[in-house]
């Protein structure tokens, strides 16, 4: 019974992070570049994170036609500027961001679970809209050094997030494109940085 | 298994591929750590910490496997933590005859007096033989 009502709050949790990420897809399909968009797509997101208004961010991405609740797509930019780890700017271009298939483990260790190494636990205080605005900020709009691997290209991100306690942590993100695909996929969540 | 040189301490690690959907791309790993026979510390998933190596995007296990024999070869230094996220920290010293092996752990405590984390002598020819069987491993689990 607690494993399942663990599973049911995790898949909750997981249906969150897609469909509050999906909220910056909305006006994606129907164009391409376009950083104004994208600027007022994260400072509505962020509005609505402050405001805890997770469910209407849920109830907008369900709206979605064509939105695909497994991958979800999330945004869409020319490639952030290749500096390494920088300081994520909302108004800075993003790029198409969605889950890869592989991702549930990093969402457990990094964000929801109690362990060390969670966001949970790194961040008393703060709150799954907090964590999921800084890490769909931060895979969209933040830039980072691009590698070459044999099937496309990974890109580290790494950003400071305010702690509830006082002082900053470097949150980051792994991303994949594979070769010819202008989507990136949202690997891993790094979190020890 | 990887056997100290004077064959007090054994290494072994596992790999298993995962059947759910969800950790597409990712292989699950557990290191086992006897003294003198008897198991001394298991380093493996927990429900808050699962541990995953990359299998598809940088493969991490033939990462770390080309890194050993290139370090036993060139008889130089070989590093390596997992990419996600660090879970351990693994050196392979192998400038002298006989390479020095260290692992370290981020977030859980060794036992007192565990000597891996300081650095264990393994002779090149058990070391390759380590690095084989794990390479095997991983490409059975893979393909």
């Amino acid at each position: 019974m607690e494993s399942m009502q663990r599973a049911a709050k995790e898949k909750s949790f997981i249906l969150w992070i897609v469909a509050s990420v999906a909220l910056f897809c909305v006006p994606s399909f129907a164009s391409s570049i376009d950083v104004e968009h994208g600027k007022n797509r994260v400072e509505i997101f962020l509005l609505e994170a402050q405001n805890g208004t997770g469910q209407q961010a849920f109830d907008t991405a369900n709206r979605v036609e064509n939105y695909d609740s497994l991958r979800g797509v999330a945004s869409e930019s020319s490639v952030a500027p290749n500096t390494g780890a920088v300081l994520v700017d909302a108004g800075n271009a993003i790029r198409k961001v969605r889950f890869s298939d592989g991702i549930r483990h990093a969402i457990k260790k990094h964000v929801s679970g109690n362990g060390s190494i969670s966001l949970k636990t790194l961040d008393p205080g703060g709150n799954i809209d907090k964590w999921t605005a800084h890490i769909a900020k931060t895979a969209t709009s933040g830039g980072g050094n691009v590698r070459t691997v044999a099937t496309g290209e990974v890109m580290e991100i790494i950003a400071p997030m305010a702690r509830e306690g006082g002082g900053t942590l470097n949150i980051g993100v792994r991303l994949f494109r594979a070769t010819g695909d202008d989507v990136w996929q949202l690997t891993t969540i790094l979190t020890r940085q | 298994m990887l056997t100290s040189k004077d064959g007090s301490l054994e290494l072994k690690m596992e790999l298993t591929k995962p059947f759910e959907a969800e950790h597409r791309g990712w292989i699950s790993y557990r290191m086992t750590f006897c003294r003198a026979g008897n198991t001394e510390f298991v380093f493996e998933s927990t429900n808050d910490n699962p541990l995953f190596l990359d299998a598809a995007i940088e493969p991490e296990v033939p990462t770390i496997c080309s890194g050993i024999r290139n370090a036993i070869q060139d008889r130089t230094c070989f590093a390596y933590e997992p990419i996600d996220d660090r879970d351990f920290r693994l050196v392979v010293d192998a400038q002298n005859e006989f390479p020095l092996v260290s692992i370290q752990f981020a977030d859980v405590s060794a036992p007192v007096d565990f000597r891996w984390a300081s650095g264990v002598e393994v002779t090149r020819n058990d070391l390759s033989s380590f690095v084989a069987k794990l390479e095997t491993q991983f490409f059975e689990q893979t393909n």
